[in-house]
């Protein structure tokens, strides 16, 4: 299984999908920054004239990292999703899996393989976006949100769902089918994870936002784990933040859905499996 | 037997890939399975190799299921369609899939050098596979598939993108490997190249298998061609007595010794016969095909 890791790790450096992910990371930041930049001025706390002006610059300073989070958030998922999304059947097509195949190692060694080797890409790719974030905000700003290592470590874990569902799907889906479907799926979650936000400041729909929010959680928790990695940024000014907790954390999930998401990770992975045993390989 | 199927069966839903296939290779054997494009050759050896499930019948390979582990380490393939990872080097992709195969590393090393230097590619061990051309890929795919020292290999259509040369070294490996008791399952429509190299072949035509025997066996169609006028009553006679075939204005006898001619000639001459050529000849394995392949000949030899 080591080798596999290894191949899908190699191949995503020789066939440039890291330096793309870097190349993607410099452009967003560029973006990022300059908007920044041009802001920057009015977010300074230590200029505020008053304690609620300082509250209320402090709420903006991590409503607009977490703005920053949820986009680098957003390419860290897109990239998980490409480049897993021909694993399987893509390079059953190719004829470039049948080879590995005949050799002396099972096919959930294969699978598995794949999976932490694309898993690692993802998580590589979050960690460079969002040391690079901070780093960016710090510089402009002069403000490094609390807990914000925390909130790494957590949203560093998105990549994994994805990567699981898009190698799953990949098992039976061609390359386009399944870029649709784990692309459609990962929209459904972020749809469903704004509404249960939207859902904090209309209080009179809030049952039935959330109840939306929750089932898209179920179906693929990436929202979720979104946002128990900002609540921990947002602690303490969420309910100050009204509106502008559209990409922060109004009502973070439990470490309950923590669980589930792991038991639905490892859900995924074995149904990947027992699919990729039961697919011919020619 | 290093490899045995009995009855195997493989449909595409409800096209037909393969059907009631039986035959066995032994340690040492060049097998060599003949058809047109499309016949089956292929969906029989991805079965064997584990690669598809077969809808009925067995196959084994050294006696076990062809996803034992332990039977993947003595197997080797050459697939026909080869596609491999253009952004390694030769050594690099030999080194991985000697990884798979648990080759210690010593051996490893002396291995690719073997393998490579086998195919002539061990000047270019550093270069990219993207730079190689469509022949030195199919040298490297042999490479691959001769790394870990199998002791059955399988070689689909391993010659069709070689060059008249590199068809001549393939078949000098063949041979060596035969010498070495490797028992080798050639696919090929190339009749030539495998009447050269093989010991037994099978034909396949629409999923089943048409003709198969000894090679030597399926060529022993010794016979007589006889040009000539023939008198209608003397050929029927002779077709009664003899197995016929059609030939250029006149008729063949098969399976007629050396001993018979005199007699047969003689008996032309007086019953009215004008007989301007008789020569022997020997069945080619393309004339046996030909007829395998058209349904002259459905019996197993």
């Amino acid at each position: 299984m080591g080798q596999i890791i290894s191949y899908t790790l190699r191949e995503a450096v020789r066939r440039k999908t890291l330096l793309v992910i870097v190349i993607l990371a410099v452009v967003y930041l560029i973006l990022f920054g300059t908007g920044l930049y041009f802001i920057s001025d009015d977010l300074k706390i230590y200029k505020s004239p008053t304690p609620d002006m300082a509250l209320q610059r402090y709420i903006l300073l991590n409503f607009f990292f977490s703005f920053g989070l949820f986009f680098a958030s957003f390419a860290v998922n897109v990239i998980a999703v490409f480049s897993a999304v021909g694993a399987i059947s893509g390079e059953l097509e190719a004829w470039l899996l049948q080879p590995l195949l005949v050799r002396p190692v099972k096919k959930w060694e294969v699978f598995l393989g794949k999976f932490i080797g694309y898993g690692l890409l993802g998580i590589i790719a979050a960690i460079i976006l969002i040391l690079a974030l901070v780093a960016e905000f710090y510089v402009i700003t002069g403000f490094i949100p609390q807990n914000v290592w925390l909130a790494g470590l957590i949203l560093s874990g998105m990549p994994l769902i994805l990567t699981a569902v898009t190698l799953t799907g990949s098992v039976r889906l061609s390359p386009a089918a399944n870029g649709f479907f784990a692309f459609t799926l990962y929209m459904a979650s972020l749809v469903g994870g704004m509404m249960e936000q939207v859902a904090s400041f209309f209080p009179g729909q809030t049952k039935i936002l959330q109840e939306i929010g929750l089932l898209t959680s179920i179906i693929l928790p990436t929202d979720a784990i979104y946002r128990k990695g900002v609540s921990y940024i947002f602690s303490g000014v969420s309910n100050f933040a009204g509106p502008l907790t559209l990409f922060g954390s109004a009502s973070p999930p439990s470490l309950y859905f923590l669980g589930y998401t792991l038991l639905y990770l490892v859900g995924v992975v074995i149904l990947g499996i027992y699919l990729f045993n039961k697919r011919e390989a020619a | 037997m290093v490899l045995e199927s009995v009855d195997l069966t493989k449909y595409y839903g409800r096209e037909i890939g393969c059907r009631n296939i039986s035959l066995g290779v032994s340690s040492g054997e060049i097998f060599a399975f003949l058809g047109p494009n499309g016949a089956g050759k292929s969906t029989f050896v991805k079965t064997a190799l584990g690669l598809l499930k077969p809808t009925s019948g067995t196959i084994r390979l050294f006696g076990k299921s062809p996803e034992d582990l332990h039977v993947r380490r003595k197997v080797g393939y050459l697939p026909e369609n080869i596609r491999l990872p253009e952004w390694m080097t030769a050594e690099e992709l030999l080194r991985f899939h000697g990884k798979l195969l648990y080759l210690p590393e010593k051996k490893l090393k002396r291995r690719i050098e073997e393998v490579l230097t086998r195919t002539k590619l061990w000047e270019r061990k550093d270069s990219r596979i993207k730079t190689y051309s469509q022949g030195m890929r199919q040298r490297l795919a042999l490479a691959v598939a001769l790394l870990g020292e199998p002791e059955l290999l399988f070689l689909d259509e391993p010659t069709s993108a070689l060059d008249p040369v590199g068809r001549i070294e393939v078949r000098e490996i063949i041979t060596d490997l035969k010498r070495q008791g490797v028992a080798v399952f050639l696919n090929s429509h190339l009749l030539s190249e495998v009447e050269m190299v093989a010991d037994s072949v099978a034909i396949i035509n629409r999923g089943e298998i048409k003709a198969r025997g000894k090679l030597a066996e399926l060529l022993s169609g010794r016979g007589i061609l006889i040009r000539g006028e023939i008198p209608e009553a003397l050929l029927n006679k002779l077709k009664s007595r003899y197995q016929t075939g059609e030939a250029p204005n006149g008729l063949k006898l098969l399976g007629v010794s050396e001993e018979e001619v005199p007699a047969i000639m003689r008996e032309l001459v007086l019953g009215g016969a004008n007989i301007y050529e008789v020569r022997p000849f020997k069945a080619a394995l393309e004339e046996l095909f030909i007829q395998a392949v058209e349904g002259k000949n459905g019996a197993d030899n």
